[in-house]
């Protein structure tokens, strides 16, 4: 019988178009600072250093700020809404969210602490 | 380098120098037993003593990799802090358990593993191999020499180069320690158990290469079954202890977050859940030969790609799993091993075992109309296209950039769901009526009968369930307007799309259970299946409704007071200051739920010096109901009302927006005479809120040789605190302090969570009922008595699904 192999591959490339078609019109983008300030789309990901020393909590809205320094030397502020997230240990961070006048909203945090899995840095005795 | 701390370190035990050599020796000896053993078994007709040269040579590579770990892990459980991995992962005062845990905290650690894991399936495996011994030897000794080869790179017995002075190595009393936030218990067992599943999924790929190159594409499968078994039971424990870890520790007060790195995971657990089904039609029917050819090694190299993307930098700033990207010369034998596996297995598919399956494939076609092999085939197809779809996901942020030019982008946790549920509605469905169909083509209405009842049962259990999840007192407050927002913005009522996604697991729950109940007198060891079905469905609706229902609630506490959310009332209780870098260190809250009843909140909270900072860490508190979860998430106490201070100028009105206050500076004081002691810098302020004014005189004297502020009351609850002046023109620089500090608190309501912890129960005893069922016996069968046997069965009634 012939049928079943037919409907498989129709089934099969039927659902991948679908798919990659899902994911390449609403997966979110990855923006710099420059490109973030010129969107309006509202699940932007920015991808940069944390500024040391720069958190800080507002608790009147819920919000933690703190900056991000991304690859091209830029800074912006990132106002943080939602859970609470051990900021502290990261290094590096990924602010999912949006532009409000020249700040960014980040409802989501991916972030990179160094010490979490791998420890990027050299051993170090003097701080100790 | 700062050379004197190092001048007091004693020197290291000649012992730890030589178990470091003897470990980095033995992964090195392992490459070239690993090679004996390839080719031993390759020209194995060159020499009547060649196949036992191989087979020793692959025993004591795979036993020299458990020595390597041996080795490692009675380093690490010394204390060798010359090893600069065993530096930088563990510390003197961590406890045994966490000593040991550290081993696989990193990527070396981890690799070698995985590596370990590997050889003990293999050795256990292919003890029991018969005709496939000679080919499935060369596919373990040929990965495990990869693995090996890696592991030279990526050693984790390399010295710290600082230690090494003047010929000797100096032993350092500390190492940097585990990061805090791993150190949990599930850092002990999950890795352990997620690294066991991941090494028993080369079996499958090792037996489905042999069978290709023995022209022996049949008696596999009676072979390769348990360890299939053994395989989806042990990773589908480890992924569901991975998400019940993060739920426990991460704070979100989630499961599942679609993160890459438990993607990898995840893909290959449901191509062994294919594979399984695959298993069993050809042992029922001996057809699918070719299908499960690819099947049985899908699930590991897709594991080995998931591999390769974690580790080689292409989900850089992607993954909240951070690994530092590989070795290169590592990670290029990856690479190379990746492509080998891929290229070669496909060409020896074409070669020879295409043409195998087909020459040994039964003649006779598929039945017309509808059996459980047509059903088989169509769920099989949706979740291996569920798996290939997530692997696409996971691998987004790469294929985005190849696909649009560069511009990278990623699929988040909503995109996952709105694409998955394309494929787990019918694959849930399929999961519910074909037990009840037989292998032999049936009438519709004969199948509508078996399913009526269960369809019954379903609807008439949903209506309850409706009825118990919207009753408020359970706290389910589903706003009647809520939506969920589907892809091309379709929105979906949420209670009835809930509604639909309750139905399903429901009805595979019960299917399953009626079918389990049915078949248990019959035959006890068939039940397993069914169970694990029955387990699948109670975790999936544990987590629709535990995610779909759940409510949320930020407040702030004042450390001493208490805040409401969510109807519950929350109380400080106690926090014990001395013991802040406590790693068991609670902040401890009373909490009063809607009903009147109490209990006590205790989430952690510890901070640890590092450099010149304290990293607070928190952990969230979880009070477990059978009906819910209360999950508290507790932020680390704050004290400053404003972000910034603010400076003002005499005289100066400033408005604060964010708290609708105006503060006056009305005037600089002085007392004293300046750069004495007795000096005393002051501003007389104004503060204006809710209609009333306020004064307060902070002011700053210098007392144990710096400039020193003191706290007057300023609004209620706050102090106030004048933290510079300057000399020229009396400008003041403020900040505004809670007082006392207030918690930031997220609350969580969960309902039915616990259904996720006993839906991973039953599916894991699932397994292991089959597991055990399909176990070879000595006195095995021959394979044709064992499927005539099955066939015999199924005269009178659908074989069972193990």
């Amino acid at each position: 019988m012939i049928k079943g192999p037919i409907v498989t591959a129709v089934v099969t490339v039927v659902a991948m178009t679908a798919v990659v078609a899902a994911f390449m019109t609403n997966a979110s983008p990855y923006v710099t600072i420059a490109q973030a300030r010129k969107s309006n789309g509202n699940r932007l990901h920015l991808a940069g250093d944390m500024v040391k020393g720069s958190i800080k909590s507002d608790l009147v809205n819920h919000t933690v700020s703190f900056q991000i320094l991304d690859a091209d030397k830029a800074t912006i502020t990132v106002d943080h809404h939602g859970e609470a997230v051990n900021l502290a240990e990261a290094t590096k961070v990924v602010a999912i969210g949006h532009m409000n006048g020249e700040r960014f909203v980040s409802e989501k945090l991916l972030l990179k602490c160094p010490s979490r899995y791998e420890s990027e840095d050299k051993p170090k005795f003097a701080s100790r | 380098m700062n050379d004197n701390p190092l001048a007091s370190f004693p020197e290291a035990a000649g012992w730890s120098l030589w178990a470091g050599s003897l470990g980095k020796g033995l992964i090195i000896a392992a490459i070239a037993f690993f090679l004996v053993a390839v080719l031993g078994w390759i020209f194995q007709a060159r020499h009547i003593l060649l196949p036992r040269l191989a087979r020793i040579g692959f025993t004591v590579g795979a036993l020299s990799m458990v020595g390597a770990m041996g080795c490692l892990v009675s380093l690490f459980v010394t204390d060798q802090f010359q090893f600069e991995y065993i530096f930088q992962h563990s510390a003197p005062d961590t406890s045994l358990p966490y000593k040991v845990a550290s081993v696989w905290t990193a990527q070396q650690g981890s690799f070698l593993l995985w590596a370990v894991t590997s050889s003990v399936f293999a050795l256990l495996s292919l003890r029991k191999a018969g005709v496939y011994t000679r080919w499935m030897g060369v596919a373990y000794s040929f990965f495990l020499g990869t693995l090996a080869s890696i592991l030279a790179y990526e050693t984790p017995f390399n010295l710290m180069k600082e230690v090494v002075v003047h010929g000797k190595v100096l032993h350092p009393p500390f190492g940097t320690g585990m990061p805090p936030l791993l150190q949990n218990y599930w850092v002990v067992i999950h890795p352990p158990t997620i690294f066991t599943g991941f090494g028993s999924l080369v079996v499958p790929f090792a037996f489905a290469f042999a069978a290709m190159m023995s022209r022996n594409v049949v008696d596999w499968i009676r072979l390769v079954r348990p360890w299939a078994l053994t395989s989806l039971a042990i990773l589908g424990l480890g992924v569901a202890m991975g998400g019940l870890w993060a739920y426990e520790t991460q704070n979100w007060g989630g499961f599942w977050g679609w993160d890459p790195v438990e993607n990898v995971s995840f893909v290959p657990w449901l191509f062994v859940a294919t594979f399984i089904h695959g298993i069993i039609v050809q042992s029922t029917k001996g057809r699918w030969m070719k299908a499960n050819l690819w099947l049985g090694a899908l699930p590991f190299i897709f594991f080995t790609y998931g591999t390769f993307l974690t580790r080689s930098g292409l989900l850089d700033n992607v993954s909240v799993h951070s690994f530092a990207s590989m070795n290169r010369s590592a990670l290029i034998i990856l690479e190379c091993f990746l492509a080998t596996v891929i290229v070669g297995y496909t060409a020896v598919y074409f070669r020879r075992g295409k043409q195998a399956a087909i020459e040994a494939s039964p003649s006779s076609p598929e039945d017309e109309g509808i059996q459980r092999e047509g059903l088989y085939r169509i769920g099989i197809l949706m979740v291996s296209l569920l798996a290939v779809v997530i692997a696409i996901g996971m691998s987004w942020p790469w294929f985005s950039a190849l696909l649009q030019g560069g511009e990278k982008s990623r699929v988040e946790e909503a995109l996952y769901h709105q694409v998955v549920v394309w494929f787990f509605i019918p694959v849930m469905l399929f999961m519910a009526v074909t037990p009840f169909v037989s292998w032999r083509a049936m009438g519709v209405k004969e199948i509508d009968k078996r399913v009526r009842q269960v369809l019954y049962i379903t609807i008439g259990l949903l209506g309850f369930a409706i009825m118990a999840l919207a009753n408020p007192k359970h706290g389910i407050h589903s706003v009647p307007g809520d939506t969920v927002d589907f892809l091309f913005g379709i929105k979906l009522p949420l209670f009835g799309w809930m509604s639909v996604l309750i139905f399903l697991c429901m009805f595979v729950a019960v299917a399953n259970t009626w079918r389990a109940v049915e078949m248990f007198k019959r035959s006890k060891g068939s039940i397993g299946g069914f169970i694990a079905h029955v387990g699948l469905a109670t975790l999936l609706g544990g987590l629709i409704i535990s995610k779909g229902f759940e409510q949320k609630k930020d407040v702030t506490l004042p450390q001493g007071g208490s805040v409401q959310a969510l109807g519950y009332t929350i109380a400080y209780k106690d926090l014990d200051s001395t013991k802040l870098y406590d790693r068991n260190n609670k902040v401890l809250f009373t909490v009063t739920t809607p009903d009147g009843d109490t209990f006590e909140a205790r989430p952690a909270l510890f901070y640890v010096h590092e450099g010149d900072e304290d990293k607070p860490t928190v952990w969230p508190h979880i009070e477990r109901q059978w009906s819910h979860d209360m999950y508290l998430s507790v932020s680390p106490p704050e004290v400053n009302v404003w972000k910034d201070p603010i400076e003002l100028k005499v005289g100066e009105r400033k408005e604060i927006p964010a708290f609708d206050m105006v503060v006056t500076y009305l005037e600089s004081t002085m007392e004293g005479e300046p750069g004495t002691p007795s000096a005393k810098f002051g501003a007389k302020l104004k503060f204006e809120w809710q209609g009333k004014e306020y004064f307060a005189h902070p002011t700053l004297q210098m007392g144990e040789g710096q400039l020193r502020p003191d706290f007057p009351d300023a609004l209620p609850g706050t102090k106030v605190a004048l933290l510079q002046k300057n000399p020229a023109d009396k400008a003041a620089t403020l900040q505004l302090f809670y007082s006392p500090p207030q918690f930031p608190i997220t609350l969580f309501y969960k309902p039915m969570t616990c259904l996720v912890w006993f839906g991973t129960l039953i599916l894991f005893l699932g397994g292991l009922i089959s597991a055990w069922s399909r176990r070879l016996r000595k006195a095995a069968p021959e394979p044709a008595k064992v499927e005539e046997a099955e066939h015999a069965t199924e005269i009178h009634a659908p074989v069972p699904v193990a």
